[in-house]
């Protein structure tokens, strides 16, 4: 089966995939908006009520390593979710893909990484229960990379508060063999303040080890910074993330940006 | 600055998920009293007021009502007092925020009639 899905071309994977997108970004009708992300880099627990669809489009810019001052990564994601029951939702990226360049960067320039479908289970809810709990899983496949995704969503939300953090285990495959073998073990967490009903603003952190051959572990990296949430009277809501690198390590970027865009429908 | 930032590196990696969840935990009993007395489940003056507007209504719908509000209308944004608005802004809001949240018939009477009879009864309080 992986050699299956390998074999088709990547620009036909690529086009088809974008396509996708801009048929999704069409349907879009001016309903009344059903969800909205405080944060970029951490999960909420609720999930779309059901029925209702969402579209979701990720920009996320890394940029300026230690060893690459002129490291520049732009990572694009074109998210459709949908709410299968009022507990549990269903998530297709369509396509992920990115743009890198650098000096330190070999073969830079656009390219197509991957599709991966992902659910999220709501467990608690964040304002009525003790602690609101989600369980989310996603499987990422795209050319020479394989990946299964596991998180537990906790939050909880009092008053104008929302509190938000998120484990996470995820185990990749990549090369043509798919026998480069990574885990990463990573902790984000987030803190908003709801200032009116449209507009919120907080700060993300985010904590990373990587694992060669799910054994050898590596640097430990951190990142926090600001965000800022704006949710629109009709359908659509923007949520920016700036992130900074807390920790030392050279070969990752000392700067990132997030931006996620919704539209429901 | 590299010994604060080793000192950032421990207190990230170890300190902040804890303090996170102890925090979390320290806050839910306000949270708790917090939630019953500015949304207070529905009793007998509250069913009345309700069942002056629709004498159908029964205290289970009412309850319904309530836990919709709690839960569902807060996946996008907070708890909003619900004496913070008139009774002629929630007119208008309750219809868009239950085609938001994509209630049915049943449970936008329900939500609406929570909201509405709160309101209303918040209104004749403050004329006493």
């Amino acid at each position: 089966m992986i050699r299956t899905m390998s074999s088709f071309s990547r620009r036909t994977r690529k086009t088809a995939s974008l396509l996708l997108a801009v048929f999704a970004f069409c349907l879009i009708a001016n309903q009344a908006s059903a969800g909205t992300r405080n944060f970029t880099y951490v999960y909420e627990t609720t999930t779309q009520p059901k029925g209702a669809w969402e579209y979701e489009q990720w920009v996320t810019w890394k940029t300026d390593k230690d060893t690459d001052p002129e490291y520049d990564r732009i990572e694009f994601r074109h998210e459709l979710e949908f709410g299968v029951t009022d507990k549990f939702q269903l998530g297709l990226y369509l396509s992920d893909w990115r743009y890198t360049d650098g000096a330190s960067v070999s073969n830079d320039g656009t390219e197509w990484r991957t599709f991966a479908i992902e659910g999220i289970y709501n467990l608690t809810n964040p304002t009525t229960d003790f602690l609101g709990s989600a369980l989310y899983g996603e499987f990422l496949f795209g050319d020479e990379k394989l990946a299964v995704e596991a998180k537990l969503l906790l939050q909880k939300k009092i008053d104008n508060w929302n509190f938000a953090y998120n484990l996470v285990y995820e185990a990749e495959w990549e090369g043509k063999d798919f026998n480069e073998e990574k885990g990463v073990f990573e902790q984000t967490f987030g803190v908003s303040y709801q200032i009116n009903p449209s507009i919120s603003v907080g700060f993300e952190g985010l904590h990373e080890i990587e694992y060669e051959d799910f054994t050898e572990a590596g640097d430990d990296v951190v990142y926090f910074g600001p965000n800022f949430a704006y949710r629109s009277k009709s359908n659509w809501w923007f949520t920016v993330t700036g992130l900074f690198q807390a920790t030392s390590v050279d070969s990752e970027p000392n700067i990132q940006t997030r931006l996620l865009v919704g539209f429901d429908f | 600055m590299r010994q604060m930032i080793h000192d950032c590196q421990l207190f990230a990696n170890r300190a902040l998920p804890t303090l996170f969840l102890v925090s979390a935990g320290l806050l839910v009993s306000a949270c708790t009293d917090n939630l019953i007395t500015r949304f207070p489940p529905p009793d007998v003056a509250l069913l009345q007021q309700a069942q002056q507007a629709d004498p159908a209504i029964t205290m289970a719908d009412l309850d319904h009502g309530r836990k919709l509000y709690l839960t569902n209308c807060t996946a996008c944004h907070s708890a909003e007092p619900i004496g913070r608005y008139s009774l002629s802004d929630w007119q208008v809001i309750l219809p868009d925020m239950s085609a938001e949240s994509k209630f049915n018939a049943k449970q936008g009477r329900d939500v609406s009639a929570y909201v509405l009879s709160y309101r209303r009864m918040l209104a004749q309080q403050s004329t006493r």
